[in-house]
């Protein structure tokens, strides 16, 4: 049984990590209106919301595997960031960014309470965290040395900084609109 | 009230009667109203989702990459330790001998080292009046925490079974093959330095 949890420990943290990067990505589309005139906004961000959430799931889902695989890791290793004792960096950086997927997740659902510029400095806390989730993967990840992950990994960042780069060109472009209007 | 300069001034609008009027209230309530014309896809439990077909398209392809993932990564680690096996099974053959019962000679004894794809594993015995009488191994894999977890656990049973055993024929710790093996290759080789002394 502990080999099991083992093997799924290691499938659902890369699952997970694919999805969240699938999110951030579709995050950027929409927020760019880069997602093209034939699909609808409401798609994109529908597709957002239900990526995070999986993301969410399926990392809780890796955290719970782990425990069970019975790795040396406590329960108090896995909620308070930097107690653990093996691995403490990336352990510390994978607590960090399950929290602010926590947080990302749980403040959209009632986003209206929440002033725009408010949720949305919130809601960057998604970008960190997809990072911290990568250099965690790479520090302890047992397969993270393989070609396979290797190959992975650059497609995942590469898919993950193209519409980032859009964004921020958009970003930039509009505020230069706006100061050169005024 | 007409304006002063209202062109329409002299239009007079005919009085509509009554039973008109009724005609067209009973008509108006007769029509199904916009709500019952275009019902709401969603009521106050069910929020409409634009890419539903996507989502559960995406969490079934999480849910079989998971499961598949998982399959492969046992898949290969089966494989690969079964190429480590075999890789060293020169080496391992040609130092092997029979279980046997011939007194071993006193003193601690260590194993020549056994690689197998996680690491190294030695053993090391000590040897009082003919019998081993304690066994360790100062080498394991230890690099990763699923080695240190396995080996922590898989270690003392083995050292246990040689005890036990008093000889390279020691039982294999299941969940830890590769260390197992590697154990009983260093152990019978610790062994075998102990014949070899007399």
């Amino acid at each position: 049984m502990s080999d099991v949890l083992w093997f799924l420990t290691r499938s659902s943290g890369i699952v997970a990590m694919i999805l969240i990067a699938a999110a951030v990505i579709d995050g950027f589309i929409y927020s760019g209106r880069e997602g093209g005139q034939r699909i609808r906004p409401e798609w994109w961000v529908d597709l957002h919301r239900g990526l995070g959430g999986y993301a969410l799931i399926f990392t809780v889902f890796h955290l719970l595997t782990a425990y069970g695989a019975d790795l040396g890791y406590r329960v108090i290793d896995i909620i308070i960031p930097g107690v653990s004792k093996q691995w403490t960096t990336a352990v510390t950086l994978g607590v960090l960014a399950f929290y602010a997927m926590l947080i990302t997740v749980f403040t959209t659902w009632p986003k209206r309470r929440f002033r725009i510029r408010i949720w949305h400095a919130i809601h960057l806390l998604s970008l960190p965290a997809a990072i911290a989730i990568g250099v965690h993967g790479w520090q302890m990840g047992t397969d993270s040395r393989t070609g396979w992950y290797i190959a992975l990994m650059a497609i995942l960042t590469g898919l993950v900084i193209y519409p980032a780069g859009l964004r921020i060109s958009g970003l930039v472009r509009s505020r230069l609109v706006t100061f050169w209007k005024a | 009230m007409p304006t002063p300069n209202d062109p329409y001034d002299d239009i007079v609008t005919p009085p509509v009667p009554d039973d008109r009027l009724s005609q067209l209230a009973d008509r108006s309530a007769a029509r199904p109203s916009e709500l019952e014309l275009n019902p709401p896809r969603h009521n106050g439990s069910k929020r409409r989702h634009a890419a539903k077909g996507s989502r559960s398209a995406a969490l079934g392809l999480a849910v079989v990459s998971t499961l598949g993932m998982a399959a492969y990564l046992h898949q290969a680690s089966q494989s690969s330790g079964s190429a480590a096996t075999i890789a060293s099974a020169p080496a391992t053959t040609s130092t092997k001998k029979p279980f046997e019962t011939k007194s071993l000679n006193d003193g601690v004894w260590n194993g020549d080292p056994s690689t197998n794809r996680w690491g190294l594993v030695q053993v090391a015995i000590t040897v009082s009046g003919g019998k081993i009488t304690a066994a360790s191994a100062p080498l394991y894999p230890s690099d990763d925490n699923r080695s240190l977890s396995i080996n922590r656990i898989a270690i003392p049973k083995l050292v246990q079974s040689t005890l036990t055993a008093q000889n390279g024929n020691v039982n294999s710790v299941s969940g830890a093959t590769s260390t197992s093996e590697s154990y009983q290759t260093s152990l019978q080789s610790a062994i075998d330095k102990s014949h070899a002394a007399s």
